[in-house]
């Protein structure tokens, strides 16, 4: 019962808890001196 | 050379970058960059310009929300218009019947100097979850 209200909170608390957005990787393309 | 490792060192200074690769010969600039960072593009492209280059099309890896076809970077508030691919047309409409709004995007931008409008944000795949 306690394992299950447990988990429970955490996925409750997973739903909440706004998702960090981020770049993770960026590539350019580069050219030339100007 | 030098020039590659000029360009190397300047976006190496930039804290959120965990490394950085720079081939003049292929003419790409790689840059991964570290959990929790605020980067936007414009601020690398930025850098690739003041050491004499010029930033031309960007493939990028980024997380975000997806609302309709804007993508939103929390860490930095920028908006990306969602644009599809030329090779999966398709590629929006598909991850939005799987629905989710947490997504892992992979896709092109394009440097445009001086605009205020959200940027097109040109999409080869998209993965759900976080």
């Amino acid at each position: 019962m306690t394992r299950n209200l447990f988990g429970f909170a955490i996925a409750l608390l997973a739903s909440v808890v706004p998702v960090r957005a981020e770049f993770l990787q960026i590539d350019i393309s580069i050219f030339g001196m100007d | 050379m030098t020039c590659a490792f000029a360009v190397r060192g300047a976006i190496k200074k930039n804290s959120a970058v965990e490394s950085v690769d720079v081939s003049l010969n292929r003419g790409l600039a790689t840059v991964k960059l570290k959990p929790g960072n605020t980067v936007k593009p414009q601020d690398l492209w930025e850098t690739v310009r003041k050491n004499g280059f010029t930033p031309k099309e960007t493939s990028v890896v980024v997380r975000g929300d997806v609302e309709g076809r804007k993508l939103k970077v929390t860490g930095t508030n920028q908006v990306f218009d969602l644009t599809p691919d030329r090779k999966n047309p398709r590629v929006i409409e598909e991850a939005g019947a799987r629905a989710s709004k947490a997504v892992t995007i992979r896709g092109t931008l394009t440097p445009e100097k001086n605009s205020k409008a959200p940027m097109p944000l040109q999409v080869r795949s998209i993965e759900n979850g976080r």
